[in-house]
């Protein structure tokens, strides 16, 4: 693990350590990944790229999957 | 963009690992694709170089990852498999980048995801895959003082226990839905396996505060904007737990989908290979989870066959199962995956991972007890011709304790 820098999950900072995947930050900011077409909220499942559930925003780019990509300083994530 | 290599592995977990080295070692010009920030796939996720010893499985990591740095084999990490836009060439993406590989032969080593079953409230936050809880947490979540409950079928509960309960996790209990009279049977055939047996344990000893209760499943899982409590039942009685996380899963299933897109026939939701690890589609073999699921050193095993076959030198792949059926019946699974690479094992020089997989569980038709023991008797039978009378005897002692053996191969349909 290298040391901690700051993201922004929806305009939260949250620290993280280096290494961290931006699903983990989304978790640990306690926000949820996605909105269901109904509305429902949505967080990672499977974990490991399969599932889909995790897509958020990251960097202006949407439909990334969260847990497939690790954090790094300065990023921007936009969940729902 | 256009690039061609003689020998293409997609996934980078210890089977992709295993075939991309071996080739690369036997002068092939390898890529490497894989899909995750960092190789390792599932069971080696999070390792590096510098931590992974402390982790179950590291010294593994650490031999193979180590032998694949002295290779000249390309490692392209974050691609992902989309298409295959012609034969012999694959399309990549990454972050909306495609680029195209062309390919002399293809293995694919994809690996296994958890099975799901839904139940009410199962697409809430916070409801997760066992292994896919154990995946964040091995990608940077902090489980410190979290309410974790596993639920659903299998020794992944266990292991995923040990994980979180040694990163901090509270274990509010790990729900199996198999009666104990199946998990007796599945626990008195790993008696074969003492190693594994002896990993199942120290499992269960780490998340010793845990309540492990067999016969009951998940009812519901509630909780408003996330999981709050989990509602559990024996089909007598039903309770509720508290709980910040609920993992759950329910063995394995392959991931075939880039198999199936290739062509590759399948049977019984597994890609059928010959013993070269060849799927029907020439130019492609499948190695690992996606042949049978049969865990670390079967993916090994197979990652080395099919590298090996690949570059050409199928004379060697003999070698490997050899090896691998001698470790596997001389010093059974007490030289496994815990104690590696052993000095016995080191003086055959062929690989530093001991591999006890060709005769692992898995539905795989070339890891039936019948081809396991037709190999068998033709590794037995060129060792009869080669070596001294100590060698025989121990061909003999082999040859004494092998239907017993593979009788006692544990069978994982057992908990389902």
């Amino acid at each position: 693990m290298t040391d901690a820098f700051p993201i922004t999950v929806n305009g939260k900072r949250i620290r993280v350590n280096g290494g961290t995947s931006v699903a983990a930050a989304v978790t640990k900011a306690n926000e949820p990944c996605r909105f269901s077409v109904s509305g429902e909220p949505r967080a990672p499942l499977c974990g490991m790229g399969i599932c889909m559930e995790c897509r958020a925003t990251v960097n202006g780019v949407p439909h990334r999957r969260t847990c497939q990509i690790a954090c790094s300083a300065g990023m921007e994530v936009l969940t729902g | 963009m256009s690039a061609s290599f003689e020998v293409v592995v997609v996934g980078a977990g210890p089977g992709g690992i295993a075939a991309a080295t071996v080739a690369a070692e036997a002068g092939c010009r390898v890529c490497l694709l894989d899909d995750n920030v960092a190789m390792g796939g599932q069971i080696w996720r999070g390792f590096r170089a510098e931590n992974a010893h402390k982790y179950p499985h590291g010294n593994g990591f650490i031999a193979w990852t180590t032998r694949l740095q002295q290779t000249k084999c390309e490692v392209w990490q974050g691609w992902q498999a989309i298409d295959q836009p012609a034969s012999g060439v694959l399309r990549l993406e990454r972050a909306g980048e495609i680029r195209d590989v062309e390919y002399g032969n293809l293995i694919v080593a994809t690996g296994a995801r958890e099975r799901f079953l839904p139940f009410p409230g199962w697409t809430l936050p916070g409801v997760m895959g066992a292994g896919g809880l154990q995946a964040l947490v091995k990608s940077g979540l902090d489980p410190q003082g979290k309410r974790v409950v596993l639920a659903g079928s299998g020794p992944l509960l266990l292991a995923v226990g040990a994980g979180l309960a040694s990163a901090g996790a509270v274990v509010a209990g790990i729900y199996e839905q198999a009666p104990l009279s199946k998990l007796a049977g599945f626990a008195l055939a790993l008696l074969a396996q003492p190693a594994k047996l002896a990993e199942g344990a120290r499992y269960r000893l780490k998340a010793m505060h845990a309540p492990y209760r067999t016969s009951s499943w998940i009812v519901q899982a509630g909780g408003r904007g996330r999981v709050e409590r989990v509602t559990l039942t024996d089909g007598r009685k039903t309770w509720s737990v508290d709980c910040d996380w609920l993992g759950c899963g329910f063995n394995l299933v392959p991931n075939i989908e880039l198999p199936r897109l290739l062509g590759c026939r399948t049977v019984a939701g597994y890609v059928e290979v010959d013993r070269l690890q060849q799927s029907s589609v020439s130019r492609v073999a499948c190695v690992g989870e996606l042949t049978g699921i049969g865990g670390l050193e079967k993916a090994l095993v197979e990652g080395q066959i099919a590298g090996l076959s690949a570059a050409g030198r199928e004379t060697d792949v003999f070698r490997i199962s050899l090896t691998a059926l001698t470790a596997h019946s001389l010093c059974g699974q007490s030289c496994g995956i815990w104690r590696e690479p052993t000095p016995w094992y080191a003086a055959v020089k062929t690989f530093p991972t001991p591999s006890c997989g060709v005769a692992q569980v898995g539905a795989r038709p070339s890891s039936t007890p019948g081809a396991v023991w037709a190999r068998a008797k033709a590794a037995s039978a060129v060792q009869r011709r080669n070596s001294c009378s100590a060698g025989r005897i121990k061909t003999h002692v082999r040859q004494f304790f092998r239907p017993l053996y593979l009788r006692l191969q544990p069978n994982y349909d057992l908990l389902k």
